[in-house]
């Protein structure tokens, strides 16, 4: 059972002997010096300095400020002043808020936007929160990967027409804002070094800064989380086992604190920006999908971009229907069968073809087998992701709806 | 008589500071041939342990000890009947001095494997000095407690300090050159560095080298040592949390499962055991190690980078107290685990590898009884205070433990 030693050699000496007691004291002493209490500490590098309060839980990182419009309040502040006017558009007839209403989580419930004029959108209206944190911008262009840059399609774009702003119009756009009282202080405040703040460089900078700090971690889930663990039912709870499961796979797309694989905060170092083709098309079996809605291979070309969207936010996803690039599922249930079935299948018309076989599709759009108590829980799941105090915060309500 | 007694007395003390081809052999000259003088020179034992367990101490999850990387066969003690651990050893030496050895052995869940194959050679350099040379897969000898088998030690649990920085134990490919001069051994290995703290690959590696000194003097014996243990991970993940993980944000497995570290851990101990013949079969025992790693590197995900520079020290002690059939330990092991991260993402890193410190040293403390109910056969009664997690776990075990030369 036991090794069985022999000491060989001579016995050793009487005053080897103490060597051992001495041996003992010195490992005593080293014992003694092992005081303290473990501690982990952290040298960020400045990383997180900031002199905005973004009112994050410590769980959430930092999102990235550029470093051409770092946050201020006063920039906020004039943003959202901007964000609900409807002055800014080219025939005050629109503001951002018309497509970004608060109270259904800033999308507009339709299945595509409406421009200024009249244009329809080929596609959904994104909710806005938590945009901060997206490492690009948009349903498909990998090029648009700040607030800076993307906040010029809808004002300036022309195809489609959101916010109508040419340059016919801009010059008398900017006299609108002159003539408003407010923004002769909340300008100056934002761009205090400034002779003549009101431009359209400001203006962008300052609703970049309103919709940069539209953040969101107060949902059930973020609750639980955080250790409320009544904060979930015991169906959200299945429903998260599911949607974190291997066999279901949402969470490799829809993953993280943001839940999207598009992800981008202070902490980052490497950054990734991935589109997936899930399925919805592939008209007449080549993989393509509807003209001018066709996601990353508009931008790049490249056959293999086909049908390649972001992966949004599924916070407040219950408030955000209808679904999908296009707008072309109602409910979250469509949803889940959509996946369940690894595909969609369109048999006639001018988009009629198998999307569950679209050579492009991504590899974890696979399907899987669902029952109609998973469905339940998934979505009870999905339910607990809707953060009610962001839909009533007035930090982010219409300011001119107030004297 | 003497000489006997202490003998017996080192015999339940596990002695892999000197490898199973260095346990002594019967090989008088007998006139064998072939096979059977083979089997003449062949040892088998064996030997296992089997607890029950009142708790668990990492229920739904891998077991992480707040504020360090872990890895390997480290695992958490669970609620009920368990193998702790079971083993097959055949040892084989001729009279030249070669030997060879095999261990199939069986740890937990852990299907049976090979733990140990390896072979070599012993033999005089001078009168006063002697060398063994070993190659193979090994346990590493640079500690006696890092090849003890539950069956062997006082405590069904594992050394926490050796869960913590050696992955549970230290099982390599590699080579040893040991050199023994009277009652003092050196040696050094030389690693593949494919198991944790190393990795496989090109990347890894690891070497040590020991120390030991083996005396004794009227009524009192000792094994004193030191090592000093270098390896080095590239890439190196949990491989721990790649089976059966949950997904999940704050709570995410699979967030700790995709993190790597690239770096070192140098580390170094010293190892004491000193045993006391009382009067009336009475034998008391204390044995203890203290160990010091540091550990620089890279902590990275798909993400997110930060560089770590990990102090830690820790110590055990045991006392132990034997009469005829009955022994008693008592064992308490803690460690000091200071990080520091520098980077962006060392929060949040911190906070997915479980290097966030859970505000105190984790502890582990135990007391065990053991009472041989035969030469092979004990059993075992333990009760553990197992704080090594934000929520200290008190439980019970009762097990046997059995252990042979066949």
């Amino acid at each position: 059972m036991n090794d069985v030693l022999v000491i060989a050699g001579k016995p050793p000496r009487y005053d080897q002997a103490r060597i051992p007691g001495l041996f003992l004291i010195a490992v005593v002493a080293l014992l003694t010096a092992c005081g303290g209490e473990s501690k982990t500490t952290f040298d960020d590098l400045g990383v997180n300095r900031t002199a905005f309060n973004w009112y994050l839980p410590d769980s959430a990182p930092l999102p990235v400020e550029p470093e051409i419009n770092p946050m201020t309040e006063a920039k906020f502040q004039l943003g959202r002043h901007l964000f609900y006017d409807r002055r800014l558009s080219g025939n005050g007839t629109q503001s951002c808020a018309d497509c970004h209403q608060q109270s259904i989580g800033f999308t507009d419930g339709l299945a595509v936007s409406v421009g200024s004029t009249g244009e329809l959108h080929p596609r959904n209206a994104q909710p806005l929160l938590n945009v901060a944190y997206n490492a690009t911008l948009t349903w498909g262009n990998p090029s648009l990967r700040t607030l800076e840059q993307q906040i010029l399609v809808p004002l300036f774009g022309e195809f489609p027409v959101e916010q109508g702003i040419n340059d016919g119009n801009q010059e008398q756009i900017l006299e609108r804002l002159r003539d408003e009282s407010r923004y002769q202080e909340l300008f100056p405040d934002a761009f205090p070094e400034q002779g003549d703040p009101i431009d359209y460089n400001n203006i962008v900078f300052a609703l970049a800064s309103f919709v940069r700090g539209m953040v969101s971690f107060n949902s059930d889930f973020d609750r639980y989380e955080r250790g409320d663990s009544s904060a979930l039912s015991a169906s959200a709870k299945r429903g998260r086992q599911l949607f974190f499961g291997e066999d279901m796979e949402c969470f490799h797309c829809h993953g993280g604190y943001n839940f999207s694989d598009s992800t981008f905060d202070r902490t980052q170092t490497f950054i990734e920006r991935p589109f997936h083709n899930t399925g919805l098309f592939n008209i007449n079996g080549t993989g393509a999908f509807p003209e001018n809605n066709r996601g990353v291979f508009e931008v790049t070309e490249d056959p293999s971009d086909m049908g390649k969207f972001r992966a949004p936010t599924l916070r407040n996803i219950a408030l955000t229907a209808p679904y999908m690039h296009d707008g072309s599922m109602n409910s979250l249930e469509d949803v889940i069968e959509f996946y369940a079935a690894g595909g969609r299948n369109i048999e006639s018309g001018p988009n009629a073809g198998d999307g569950r076989f679209n050579p492009f599709k991504d590899g974890f759009v696979t399907g899987f087998e669902v029952t109609n108590q998973e469905k339940a829980d998934l979505i009870a799941f999905l339910n607990s992701l809707t953060d009610e105090t962001y839909l009533a915060n007035d930090r982010f309500s219409n300011p001119w709806s107030t004297p | 008589m003497f000489r006997v007694t202490l003998a017996t007395t080192m015999a339940f003390l596990s002695t892999y500071t000197l490898a199973h081809s260095d346990q002594p052999f019967d090989i008088e000259s007998h006139s064998h041939t072939g096979l059977d003088s083979v089997l003449s020179q062949t040892r088998i034992s064996a030997g296992l342990s089997t607890s029950y367990r009142s708790d668990t101490v990492a229920e739904n999850s891998v077991w992480q000890i707040p504020g360090v990387l872990m890895g390997g066969d480290a695992h958490a003690p669970e609620k009920d009947f368990t193998l702790d651990d079971a083993s097959l050893m055949l040892d084989w030496k001729d009279p030249d001095g070669v030997f060879a050895g095999l261990e199939f052995s069986k740890h937990g869940d852990h299907d049976l494997e090979l733990e140990e194959a390896y072979a070599g050679m012993d033999f005089e350099v001078t009168d006063h000095l002697s060398m063994e040379i070993t190659a193979g897969s090994m346990k590493g000898a640079f500690s006696p407690e890092n090849g003890t088998h539950a069956y062997q030690r006082p405590f069904s649990d594992n050394n926490l300090l050796f869960d913590a920085f050696y992955g549970g134990h230290y099982v390599d490919e590699g080579a040893r050159l040991a050199m023994s001069s009277g009652n003092l051994t050196l040696g050094t290995e030389l690693w593949r560095g494919d198991q944790f703290p190393a990795t496989s690959g090109t990347g890894g590696e690891a070497q040590d080298i020991y120390l030991y000194w083996l005396g004794q003097s009227d009524t009192i014996w000792w094994r004193l040592g030191g090592w000093i243990f270098h390896s080095r991970a590239e890439n190196r993940k949990d491989d721990r949390l790649s089976d059966d993980h949950q997904h999940g944000t704050t709570t995410d497995t699979s967030v700790a499962a995709g993190i790597e570290f690239d770096g070192s851990q140098n580390a170094a101990g010293i190892h004491v055991t000193l045993g006391w013949i009382l009067q009336d079969d009475w034998q008391l025992r204390l044995s203890g190690e203290v160990h010091q790693v540091k550990v620089d590197g890279n902590l990275t995900d798909s993400t997110r980078l930060a560089t770590l520079e990990g102090r830690y020290n820790g110590y055990w002690i045991q006392p132990e107290l034997e009469f005829q059939q009955h022994q008693i330990a008592l064992r308490y092991a803690t460690l000091n685990l200071d990080n520091h991260l520098i980077g962006a993402a060392g929060k949040s890193l911190a906070n997915d590898a479980g290097l966030t410190d859970m505000g105190q040293n984790p502890e582990w403390l135990g007391l065990s009884y053991r009472y041989r109910l035969h030469e092979n056969l004990a059993l075992r009664l333990e009760w553990i205070e197992n704080m090594t997690q934000e929520s200290d776990k008190n439980y019970g075990a009762v097990g046997v433990t059995w252990g042979a030369s066949l």
